[in-house]
């Protein structure tokens, strides 16, 4: 059962669990959702109340963070290279549908009209040139001033561009762009749409903003996100994916129509984006969406978005992914293989999760698992 | 002060890794080759550069990155 779901019935969950206790499952359901974010864990799919059972009582999970940090990091440890794995085996399948993608890119008007950068910075040389050339009494200085920086300006942007042409040329380095995008975690690739890349974030985002000083404490599921990134014009639109919630034309606090408002860290997004660096593009768009300051200036702030009970309904093009990703695969001799030996690592990492001594773990090392006993203290 | 073991530690939308020996946020930040301007959350509870890490915590920097408009 996912933590939304739990969180959702937790009366039916826990009935017959003193308020308090509730709470505390409740405190410690939304710790999970956040270092599972954080640490782009994929948990959708787990069983939260059997990973974290609780030997104490049948209906409640773990509370101490350390245990519950052990078991998630196990379970990272045991995944993340598969799911990596499988982005990285879509990316490889729509290499013939980026290669039209490209073609598409390349041909755009867009690139044409970079051939004329080249004339327009001549010009300005030109200018510049011909203003040093005056006496000292007809010189204009701030002319001087403004022809130097706009060459320097258009200098640098031809250089992004030239970058982002090769890369618009070549397959190949498009391709590994995107695997570094998916290496890194917080993104998973799931296809091509006409000249736009498509990525979703590994996990659900959660928002928090805290203060214990001021006793502020705010912490929402905003959902998972789709990320269109457009490779003609660098620009990324995100989009509602799978529970998402929305207030008015705001699907997040720093997005708008679908807009990200990068604050601070716009120049940094303007060069990645000039030079058409997909995995920066990227890293800086995962750094807004799963970073919350009510001193940024947010469309929205995470108050508004705290009490908000209308979801957003799941896309059509998300409940095709996860009914795809939930089907069997026929696998080939080599992917059985492959799987005997994955297989093999998943049950000795999941016995360490769960109390049982892994085939090749050394005594010592149990044993200062099973030392420790679980407090019931709550770290959320 | 006694070092921390096995603390996993990660920059928001990176790769997470294990430091065997830390005792402060700031010898995490050091550890992890980290530069400029940054926050630092302890099993998701914001703390300072100065707070002591346990065993098996997770310690996640930010980018002082703020979006807004």
């Amino acid at each position: 059962m996912q933590i939304q779901e739990i969180i959702k019935n937790k009366d039916t969950i826990f009935a017959g669990i003193e308020p308090k206790k509730v709470e505390e499952q409740i405190k410690t359901l939304r710790y999970i959702e956040l270092i599972a974010m954080q640490a782009n864990i994929d948990i959708s799919k787990v069983d939260v109340m059997k990973m974290f059972k609780s030997k104490s009582a049948s209906n409640t999970i773990i509370t101490n963070p350390r245990f519950i940090n052990r078991i998630l990091f196990s379970f990272h440890e045991d995944n993340s290279i598969a799911i990596k794995r499988k982005s990285l085996e879509d990316l490889l399948k729509s290499q013939t549908r980026l290669e039209k993608t490209v073609k598409k890119a390349h041909g755009n008007k867009h690139f044409q009209g970079m051939k004329e950068l080249g004339s327009t910075i001549k010009g300005f040389q030109d200018r510049l040139k011909s203003e040093q050339e005056k006496s000292a009494e007809l010189q204009r200085t701030d002319y001087i001033k403004y022809f130097s920086t706009e060459i320097t300006r258009l200098t640098e942007y031809a250089k992004g561009q030239d970058a982002l042409r090769e890369q618009m040329t070549n397959v190949d380095v498009l391709v590994k762009q995107i695997a570094k995008v998916v290496n890194a975690g917080f993104w998973k690739f799931i296809g091509v749409s006409g000249t736009k890349l498509k990525f979703i974030t590994s996990s659900d985002v959660i928002l928090f903003e805290k203060n214990p000083k001021g006793k502020l404490n705010l912490q929402k599921n905003m959902g998972t996100y789709l990320v269109k990134l457009d490779l003609i014009e660098m620009e990324p639109i995100v989009h509602t994916f799978r529970g998402n919630v929305r207030h008015f034309d705001c699907i997040h606090p720093y997005v708008s129509e679908g807009v990200i408002c990068f604050g601070n860290s716009y120049s940094y997004f303007h060069d990645a984006q000039s030079k058409g660096d997909i995995y920066e593009i990227m890293n800086m768009v995962g750094m807004v969406l799963g970073t919350y300051s009510s001193a940024g200036g947010p469309h929205r702030s995470l108050l508004t978005f705290m009490n908000l009970n209308n979801q957003v309904k799941m896309t059509k093009e998300a409940a095709a992914y996860y009914a795809k990703q939930d089907k069997p695969k026929k696998t080939s001799k080599v992917d059985e293989l492959l799987e005997s030996i994955s297989t093999k690592a998943v049950s000795n990492g999941l016995a360490k999760t769960i109390g049982k001594k892994p085939e090749n773990a050394s005594d010592q090392e149990f044993d200062d698992d099973e030392n420790e006993s679980e407090d019931d203290s709550v770290y959320v | 002060m006694a070092k921390a073991k096995k603390v996993t530690a990660q920059v928001l939308g990176g790769e997470t890794q294990v430091l065997d020996c830390c005792a402060t946020v700031q010898d995490a930040f050091e550890d992890l080759g980290l530069d400029g301007s940054y926050t630092a959350t302890v099993n998701g509870e914001p703390v300072d550069f100065d707070h002591e890490l346990s065993d098996y915590e997770f310690l996640c920097f930010s980018p002082a990155v703020k979006g807004g408009c």
